[in-house]
């Protein structure tokens, strides 16, 4: 019996875990992917909207700029990176300097600061910016920073804090009574709160406890381009254009490491793990980017990817406790930025008045940061006490042989080669994996203690290699 | 800080045949930076036969021909570092290592680039669909297979004809898996020709020219695949388009040389090459750099890496001995040429070896060798093809005619 389930283990699920962890309530968090994070926190922007953008008295509006706020904060805490770039909202004509002047006296009122750029500033500022833009609202205070990064130093702060992590255990039935029972294929959990967490499937979910609930999410998909990490000079903030009522538009991003993003575009889609990417979303987004930047040819990018965001009919948040049952749902943009204001919300509004939390001072659990960022001499002191730290596996990342161990033990764990490009980066880089898979396999392998045939690419059912033995023998 | 005369970066054929040839002239000051746990590079994983027939006038498996070339260098006693990465190099030739005893920095006289390549992904060339498990670059698998014993899939297709997929195509047959077939974008092959004859055709194995691969399908696992065929501009033509059942996509769309290091130390690339721009003596643009084998430009044959990694070593020879700063004369390529190497060509040269590939197949050609607006030479081509490399020895007959404004011009007769 716990007091709190929470189910799914996305960004917001990270951030409910890590921010109960800090209580003395018993928590469990069931996840159905075999890692964290690995659908919608996995494939988005990856930016702090400061919040000017939300219309006034939504729960985004409330949300994304106290969300916003929390993070400078929670990133020292946790050493978690968070690049503070600012970002530049621009216009072509002169109607859109207008429609910046209306956004600028928003977020004034906001108490959000902006400063309005003319051209010769944007250029100076962004030498590669579009050269139709002719003004820009600056917002210094715009951040961008990797969900993922982020979701893990949650995770791991929460698990080392007494919290459960169970994963590859989709939830498949939930029982209502005097305490709330969640099945999986595994397992039947007790609990006296459930927080549904489960992003894509958080109206699947919600059905789960109440069949008749009315809402279904409105999913959009994003596809995305990725530059090198040696296009890192070629921006120095994030560019957005007008929003309109298809979204923020196709942005330009940096990101904490360097790559760049170049996207998302919008489509309607009506399966929820949709994530090809197009050949027509692919050119919306080559042809969308001109309108910020000038492109780089295709040669430049190293990734394309797509992620489907999970938006509510309303277009505002979904955070609703029926019975002890509280839905967090409807979580698409600004999402990442408001998640630590959105678990301060429902612990506050929800949880206190009905189990009355202590809070307990916990001890921060941070993860070694990565090699490739040590001076050398920190970098030998490692090496000296394990030489591990010194074989190093992915050349395109700088990312040694211990430092992979590491992350597989981390305190939630890593079990796949996915899970160890977003913890660790090899595979991210313009290799892709061509040089350092075998590698990972290896490590993984060796770490796990299992055979390299049993190794995971994502999810419980993607091992991918087959012994040469095991042919022959079926001859 | 260490200091070590000759810096040779990668244990492949190319650093491997540079540093025996410099040892061979009596150069002892020589340290040569592995990144893996053993000398060889990617030959190791290139189980087939047909390597050596230039250089040796014999056949050898590429593990046969990298382990002839390990057994030298090991007689010869030249002293290397295995498991060794660089992770910073300055124009000045300060190298900064890292190996499982530490971080440490080497100043060098003199650097050889000799990284060798890396594999075009499927994000350099955009291919859409899922990002599911079942995709990868062709040597990638081949190393699954040759080095640890494993098959990445069973039904597998093959994007672009490049000659690692076509060996793979053949080696994934022979380990009981089926290939489906070859798709190339382009309306001919890109491999080589023995290799579209012995690895695709001996198997019943059919190639799609004009084709690509509009989307992978997949739910976890890769499922199909849909192929398309392209119009002249290699746009797909979706009226064109048809699925094929699949669980593994392999790409083999060309090998990029892997220059991240020569970045670093501010060497300066050609963008056709993707190498760096180097004279006759293979020096990079910047002084006491050189570069050799698949780091300058990709070859088809390993015979000629190995002969430019010792082109290296004599050039370093005369570098280290002269303290001499020749004329440089540039040379470009035009017409129907991707490209010619050298980039430029010192003035006190007594032979060079020009090397350069077509941008297109042509049955017959007339190549032209142009100084100043005058054709100082012409040679007659036939059975051009841009997946063989091509090379003219010019005698110092020639060079001496050679002034200013070089061309290289190859055009239909």
């Amino acid at each position: 019996m716990f007091d709190i389930i929470i189910i799914g283990a996305g960004i917001i699920g990270c951030q409910m875990a890590y921010t109960l962890s800090l209580t003395d309530l018993s928590v469990l968090v069931i996840e159905k992917n075999t890692e964290v994070l690995n659908e919608v926190s996995s494939a988005n922007s990856g930016i702090i909207h400061t919040g000017y953008d939300p219309k006034e008295g939504t729960l985004k509006a409330l949300l994304n700029a106290k969300g916003a706020r929390m993070y400078r904060d929670l990133c020292e805490k946790l050493q978690v990176p968070l690049m503070e770039c600012g970002s530049l909202l621009v216009a072509h004509n002169d109607q859109e300097i207008e429609t910046l002047q209306g956004i600028m006296d928003k977020a004034e009122h906001r108490k959000i600061s902006c400063e309005m750029l003319d051209q010769n500033a944007c250029r100076k500022t962004e030498p590669n910016i579009a050269p139709s833009i002719i003004a820009a609202l600056y917002f210094p205070t715009t951040a961008s920073i990797l969900p993922w990064q982020m979701g893990y130093a949650l995770i791991d702060n929460a698990c080392q804090n007494g919290v459960k992590l169970h994963t590859s255990e989709p939830v498949i039935k939930v029982e209502r009574g005097c305490v709330i029972t969640v099945t999986t294929p595994k397992a039947s959990y007790q609990a006296k709160m459930v927080i549904n967490c489960s992003g894509l499937s958080g109206d699947k979910v919600a059905r789960l406890a109440e069949p008749d609930y009315p809402i279904t999410l409105r999913l959009k998909k994003g596809e995305y381009q990725v530059t090198d990490k040696t296009e890192a000079s070629y921006l120095n903030h994030i560019l957005f254009p007008l929003p309109t009522d298809k979204g923020k538009g196709v942005l330009a991003v940096k990101t904490v490491e360097g790559n760049l993003l170049f996207g998302p575009n919008s489509t309607l889609v009506k399966d929820p793990f949709d994530n090809d990417t197009t050949p027509d979303g692919l050119a919306e987004v080559n042809e969308k980017i001109k309108d910020v930047i000038i492109p780089l040819p295709q040669s430049r990018m190293i990734r394309q990817f797509a992620g489907v965001r999970p938006g509510s009919p309303t277009n505002d948040f979904i955070i609703e406790n029926h019975d002890h049952w509280i839905n967090v749902i409807g979580i698409d943009s600004p999402g990442l930025a408001s998640s630590p204001a959105i678990a301060q919300y429902v612990l506050d509004e929800f949880i206190v008045p009905t189990l009355n939390p202590q809070p307990v001072e916990r001890s921060v659990y941070v993860h070694q940061k990565p090699l490739s960022m040590m001076t050398h001499d920190q970098r030998n002191a490692l090496i000296k006490k394990n030489p591990e730290y010194g074989k190093i596996v992915c050349l395109c990342e700088d990312v040694s042989y211990q430092e992979v161990a590491d992350a597989i033990h981390s305190p939630a764990q890593t079990k796949s080669i996915k899970g160890i490009k977003r913890r660790c980066r090899p595979g991210s880089g313009r290799c892709q994996g061509g040089f350092c898979e075998a590698k990972i396999v290896d490590i993984l392998s060796k770490e796990l203690g299992i055979p390299k045939e049993k190794v995971l690419y994502d999810n419980d059912d993607s091992a991918f290699l087959t012994p040469m033995e095991a042919l022959y023998e079926t001859k | 800080m260490k200091q070590n005369k000759v810096l040779i970066i990668g244990g492949g054929s190319a650093g491997l045949a540079c540093a025996i040839k410099l040892k061979e002239q009596g150069i002892d000051d020589i340290l040569l930076i592995e990144k893996e746990n053993e000398l060889g590079g990617i030959l190791k994983q290139c189980i087939h036969n047909g390597f050596g027939l230039t250089l040796y006038k014999q056949e050898y498996t590429g593990p046969m021909y990298a382990q002839l070339n390990i057994d030298r260098f090991m007689a010869l006693g030249i002293p290397f570092l295995l498991n060794a990465t660089v992770l910073d190099i300055t124009e000045s030739k300060v190298v900064t290592l890292c190996d499982p005893s530490g971080i440490f920095e080497i100043q060098a006289n003199v650097v050889v680039l000799a990284m060798g390549a890396r594999e075009r992904t499927r994000g350099n060339i955009g291919t859409p669909g899922n990002r599911c498990v079942g995709v990868w670059t062709a040597g990638n698998a081949q190393k699954y297979l040759n080095m640890d014993g494993y098959l990445v899939g069973k039904r597998i297709f093959i994007l672009g004809s490049g000659d690692i997929g076509l060996i793979m195509a053949r080696r994934l047959t022979l380990a009981k898996a089926t290939v489906v077939g070859v798709a190339e974008i382009m309306p001919y092959s890109n491999g080589l020709n023995r290799n579209i004859v012995q690895c695709l055709l001996d198997y019943d194995i059919p190639l799609y020219l004009s084709t690509t691969i509009t989307k992978i399908k997949g739910d976890g696992r890769v499922e199909g695949i849909t192929l398309c065929k392209v119009d002249e501009n290699r746009q797909p033509m979706p009226e064109t388009s048809f699925d094929i059942e699949v669980d593994t996509v392999l790409l083999s769309v060309g090998l990029i040389p892997d220059n991240v290091i020569s970045e670093k130390a501010m060497v300066e690339l050609d963008p056709k090459t993707k190498g760096p721009k180097v004279n006759s003596q293979l020096m990079t643009t910047v002084p006491g750099i050189f570069a050799c084998g698949n780091v300058l430009h990709i070859h088809d044959l390993v015979d000629h890496v190995s002969m430019e990694g010792m082109l290296v070593a004599d050039s370093i020879l005369t570098y280290l001995n002269h303290d001499t700063d020749p004329k440089m004369i540039p040379i470009r390529a035009q017409g129907a040429l991707s490209y010619v190497l050298p980039q430029t060509i010192s003035s006190e040269s007594k032979t060079v070896l020009l090397k350069y590939r077509v941008n297109k197949p042509m049955k017959k050609g007339i190549l032209k060798l142009i100084s100043n607006d005058q054709v100082i030479m012409t040679f007659p081509k036939v059975d051009l093809h841009p997946s063989e490399m091509q090379t003219l020895q010019l005698s110092q007959a020639i060079l001496c005619k050679m002034d200013y404004n070089l061309v290289v011009e190859l055009c239909d007769e």
